[in-house]
């Protein structure tokens, strides 16, 4: 029966009593730790949170939250006068109501139909009331307001007792509380703060007609206790004093209600429509609609204090526009003071950016408090003792990351839990402390949010993971052979991989670690794991601040342009007008491309998109139409309509290159070629028109940076779209794979990239752990106590020289133009410095680790006439990290 | 005498109004950007002061041919509905617009006060425009204006 529904003050409701429970959840549990011992203040906070959701929710006639609210509130109250100690016992059923109440909370028109008295039953049972079949009915008068309950009968006679006085208050929703700019919410807690709320309800008898009582005056009948004189209490609670008036505890007991006297005038007065002025404060002048679905209009808390800020910007903003406007109009020397103007416009604006970005800024202390809860319920389930340390929380990320955040720290946590904590046996034995700790932690470095998930349990063995995947199939023992114990276990993230013995309620059903990384890396976050056996693990997952921008890469096709997100970006590959021929051929209808020993289907954007396709003759700077028809061999096609005009030179002229976009999709890989590649941009994404929806090859459109629209190419859509198969391809690369067997033993070929730090030593390191390179000037670099910097796309990125980590000789300072080596787990945030790109090669893994033995070094191998050592990117910036000071592990 | 305003406009050489209350603003030398792929009558998308607006070319949505670049051809952006301050779809003429769109049009014409009572239904069809996407006919002085009904001409894009 809410008759209500829709009214901004509902929804203020909803916000702060989800607020409060999410205060009271921690609370609980300290409560539960320290037993009778409880700081009183602690037992006062939630006994005034659930008070509040009680007395609101009576204020708008939710029976199912107030009946509730109502009998936990009576446990607490027994909690707080010492007469029940807080076990586990007394907890479980509060916990369980707080989470009733938050899922009543979640879809308030829809709370009167959750049932919630088991709930009730259990909190009876403490209360040491025999569970009745009228006792319901008992606390359902508060649907009536002239019942009261028995419990609250019995605080009015103990108030009473106690000297205090009873005072009726008469609120009218519109002069008192909307006028005024406060909340039921508001009133109710000043209440509290001066005395004791005995019961509230409206008085709904003087409207027949309740869709509309919001318009009319609506007033609010509340029966407190406090110590304090009728004008004393007035003044508390910002009422004038005519609506108090003093009542006797007969006249209460009776049910003698006040009558209230307002002049009629005053009435018509103040019945103009309720508008929700804090929101018409900060200049909402466009009209949102009232949504009447059932989803609520998300809101987000903003600090006061950073919307003034925002204020101020905008006013300086329409001022500087103002100097513009008349700088302009200025007849003679329209151009004096521009300069100053333009600055000024400068400086404004990208501080306005800046504030209006932390607008949707929230802590993690509001996920991070929810898991001592998870951390309680799952050790009472498995017999642990765990204790959860949690810093960090006022570390703030965008609220859309923390939003996707929450499930995959949950099972983390759950994970850390369920498998790395041993039993307080198990843990005794080895000598630990039977108390296992799982420290949560969130901290800033270098522009990203990182958070930190440690416990000082069993550590992961890597032998294990390695049994369980050859088990599950997911990798040749060849192929496990090759791979470091760090590398195995990081194994973990593979699809369809659990290592729990045995299959639990928490976790261990095989999705999990993959689940998790997808989520962590769907936001742009990346996940690492440390783990030292025996002695606990760390997970790191790094995040960025913000998830609205992308970094993408801008393609041309036709002389449109395109961005294809980095996330789908494997790799580019060219291939040279000359080498076509031999590198590309054509398996069934389709064209592959040979990368690698493996052969990747190929599709030409411009035929995807139906465009008529162009090449740019960079002599004369014109597009000319494309006649080559098929992308493989383009010279030795028999049905060739090109021969008249096109010559050979210009056929195997560099403006004939293919460049081809390595993209993935899944587990597949496909090459899109386009015509040009341009620079790598931070964009924003905006969602798809509805009248080209249904364009399955575009996931969004952008605004480049010169203001340009672009589209966002969506590589599965373009995959889905072409219907291209792998099952040709694929069934050719096992024929080729059948044959390589026969005539050799198989050989696994990794792609190294190897380059030079000092002329004559030769590195290499995995080109699957390289995120890009970058070629940079030496006098781009920037330096900062002692550390490097290059500036790039407005981006700070620390340069790391290998000669400080490794005893190798440093490059010589003279050459001009450098390599940048960005690896994929820093993140675009650190890069390695090369003085120059050898070559990108296959080989086999073959190692001798005996020659050059340094942490950071995975081995040395002779690659084409010289010796040439292999370092592991990872291992390197830690020892950066490290050097930092910046120590994360346990 | 409820009057209204209408922005009128011409395609080819017939006069078209749209009620002024839908319409955002009217400007022209936009940067267009083409969409492989989309209907013939999503003439491309554009960059609105940071606001992506999809423009289709009135003509041929309503069968007419395509809109020629010209000195004179403009692009009217309509508001959306909540631009408009309607929050539930009205059953009549206005709103359903629910995303930034923008009419690419031959020529923009004056704006027109008339009475709502002198607006006529339409004909089954008004030379070679299907009746369905008008709302009504006016008669001006030597001229018709036809009047469109934007929910029909932004939503029976599911046909075609």
């Amino acid at each position: 029966m809410s008759s209500l529904s829709d009214d901004s003050l509902l929804q203020e409701f909803v916000a702060e009593s989800r607020e409060h429970l999410s205060s009271i959840e921690p609370d609980l549990l300290i409560l539960e730790r320290e037993g009778a011992n409880t700081d009183q203040e602690i037992i006062n906070r939630v006994f005034r949170a659930i008070h509040s959701i009680k007395g609101a929710s009576g204020f708008f006639g939710l029976i199912a939250l107030k009946n509730l609210s109502h009998t936990m509130e009576s446990v607490l109250m027994l909690i707080r006068d010492g007469q029940l100690v807080p076990t586990a016992k007394v907890m479980d059923p509060l916990l369980e109501g707080v989470d009733k109440l938050n899922q009543m909370l979640e879809d308030i028109h829809s709370s009167e139909t959750v049932t919630y008295q088991d709930e009730i039953r259990r909190l009876e049972v403490i209360l040491g009331k025999p569970p009745k079949a009228d006792d319901l009915e008992a606390t359902d008068i508060s649907s009536n307001p002239q019942g009261l309950s028995a419990l609250d009968k019995t605080t009015i006679v103990n108030a009473t007792q106690q000297g205090q006085r009873l005072y009726y208050l008469n609120v009218s929703v519109d002069k008192d509380l909307t006028a005024k700019q406060r909340t039921p919410l508001d009133l109710l807690e000043q209440l509290i703060s001066v005395g004791l709320l005995i019961d509230s309800s409206f008085d709904i008898a003087m409207f027949p007609d309740l869709s509309n009582c919001l318009n009319a005056s609506l007033s609010l009948s509340i029966l407190c206790a406090t110590v304090l004189e009728k004008d004393l209490l007035a003044m508390a609670v910002d009422l004038p004093e005519t609506q108090v008036q003093e009542v006797t505890m007969e006249e209460v007991l009776d049910n003698k209600k006040p009558t209230w006297a307002m002049p009629e005038t005053e009435k018509q007065e103040l019945s103009k429509p309720i508008v929700q002025e804090r929101e018409s404060a900060h200049q909402e002048t466009k009209t949102t609609p009232v949504n009447h679905s059932a989803e609520a209009v998300e809101t987000i808390r903003v600090r006061v204090d950073l919307l003034n800020k925002l204020m101020d910007l905008a006013g300086e903003m329409v001022l500087s526009r103002n100097q513009l406007l008349r700088a302009f109009a200025q007849k003679e020397n329209p151009h004096n003071g521009l300069e100053t103007i333009s600055q000024k416009i400068n400086l404004v604006t990208s501080e306005l950016q800046e504030h209006i970005m932390q607008t949707r800024m929230q802590p993690v202390g509001s996920i991070f408090g929810k898991f001592p809860r998870v951390v309680r319920d799952i050790t009472k389930q498995l017999g642990k003792e765990i204790e959860l340390r949690t810093s960090g929380e006022d570390v703030e990320l965008d609220k859309s990351i923390l939003e996707s955040l929450s499930d995959p720290l949950t099972h983390l946590i759950r994970n850390c839990c369920d498998h790395a904590i041993e039993s307080p046996e198990e843990r005794k034995e080895v000598g630990k402390p039977s108390s296992g700790t799982i420290f949560l932690n969130a901290f800033h470095e270098g522009g990203q949010i990182n958070i930190s998930i440690s416990d000082d349990g069993r550590g992961i063995d890597h032998a294990r993971i390695a049994k369980k995947v050859l088990e599950n199939g997911l990798l040749s023992e060849s192929d496990l052979k090759k791979m470091s114990p760090q590398e195995v276990v990081n194994l973990i993230f593979l699809p369809g991989l659990s290592t729990a013995e045995k299959i639990s309620d928490i976790s261990g059903r095989g999705v999990g670690m993959d689940v998790v990384k997808t989520n962590i890396e769907k936001v742009g976050g990346h996940i690492s794991i440390k783990t030292q056996l025996g002695k606990g693990t760390t997970i790191l997952l790094r995040l960025p601040l913000t998830l609205a921008i992308i970094p993408s890469l801008i393609v041309g096709a036709c002389g449109h342009r395109f961005a294809v997100p980095q996330v789908n970006l494997v790799e580019l590959v060219c291939v040279k007008a000359r080498e076509i021929p031999t590198r590309i051929e054509k398996v069934g209808n389709a064209s592959v491309l040979r990368l690698r020993g493996k052969l990747l289907p190929l599709v030409r954007l411009a035929d995807v998109l139906g465009l008529e396709r162009v090449f740019f003759d960079s002599e004369s700077g014109q597009y000319h139409p494309d006649r080559r028809i098929e992308i493989a061999n383009p010279r030795f096609q028999e049905n060739t309509l090109v021969s008249d005009s096109e010559t050979l030179n210009q056929r195997t002229h560099y403006s004939s290159d293919y460049n081809i976009m390595v993209l993935k999709v899944g587990a597949n890989q496909y090459g899109l070629i386009v015509d040009e590649l341009f620079d790598m941009e931070e964009i924003v994404v905006k969602p798809l028109s509805s009248f080209i929806q249904h364009c399955k090859c575009y996931a969004g459109a952008t605004i480049m940076g010169d203001g340009q629209v672009a589209m966002i190419l969506d590589a599965g859509g373009i995959l889905s779209y072409t219907k291209l198969s792998f099952s040709e391809s694929q069934a050719e690369e096992n024929y080729k794979k059948q044959l390589n067997t026969l005539d050799q033993t198989t050989i696994e070929q990794q792609a190294m990239l190897l380059f030079k730090n000092a002329p004559d030593e030769t590195f290499g390191l995995p080109l699957s752990s390289v995120l890009r390179i970058e070629k940079f000037n030496r006098n781009e670099i920037e330096q900062l106590g002692g550390r490097e910097f290059l500036t790039y796309q407005n981006r700070s990125i620390e340069l790391l020289r290998l000669e400080r980590y490794l005893p190798v000789k440093s490059s010589l300072n003279e050459q001009k133009e450098w390599f940048l080596i960005l690896p994929k787990s820093a993140n675009g945030r650190m890069g390695i410095i090369a003085s120059q790109i050898v070559d990108s090669i296959d080989m086999q893994l073959d190692l001798d680790t005996t020659v050059v033995t340094n942490p950071g070094v995975i081995g040395s191998s002779v690659v084409q006439g010289h010796l040439t050592v292999f370092i592991n990117p990872q291992t390197l910036l830690e020892k950066h990290y490290e050097s930092r000071g910046l120590v994360h592990a346990s | 005498m409820p009057a209204k305003s209408f922005v009128s406009f011409h395609l080819g050489d017939q006069l078209f109004g749209i009620d002024i209350c839908q319409v955002r603003e009217i400007n022209r030398h936009l940067h267009l950007t083409p969409v492989p792929l989309a209907p013939n009558y999503v003439r491309g998308l554009v960059n609105l002061r940071g606001q992506i607006i999809t423009v289709l070319d009135l003509k041929e949505r309503l069968g007419l041919g395509q809109t020629e670049m010209s000195d004179i051809s403009h692009n009217i952006i309509l508001k959306t509905d909540s631009e408009q301050g309607i929050s539930k779809p009205d059953k009549d003429s206005s709103s359903i617009i629910s995303e930034k769109v923008g009419f690419w049009v031959d020529a923009i014409g004056n704006v027109i006060s008339l009475d709502t009572t002198e607006i006529d239904p339409p004909p089954a069809n008004m030379g070679e425009v299907d009746g369905k996407y008008l709302f009504g006919v006016v008669k001006l002085e030597n001229t018709l204006m036809s009047i469109l009904s934007i929910a029909k001409i932004l939503n029976g894009k599911v046909d075609e």
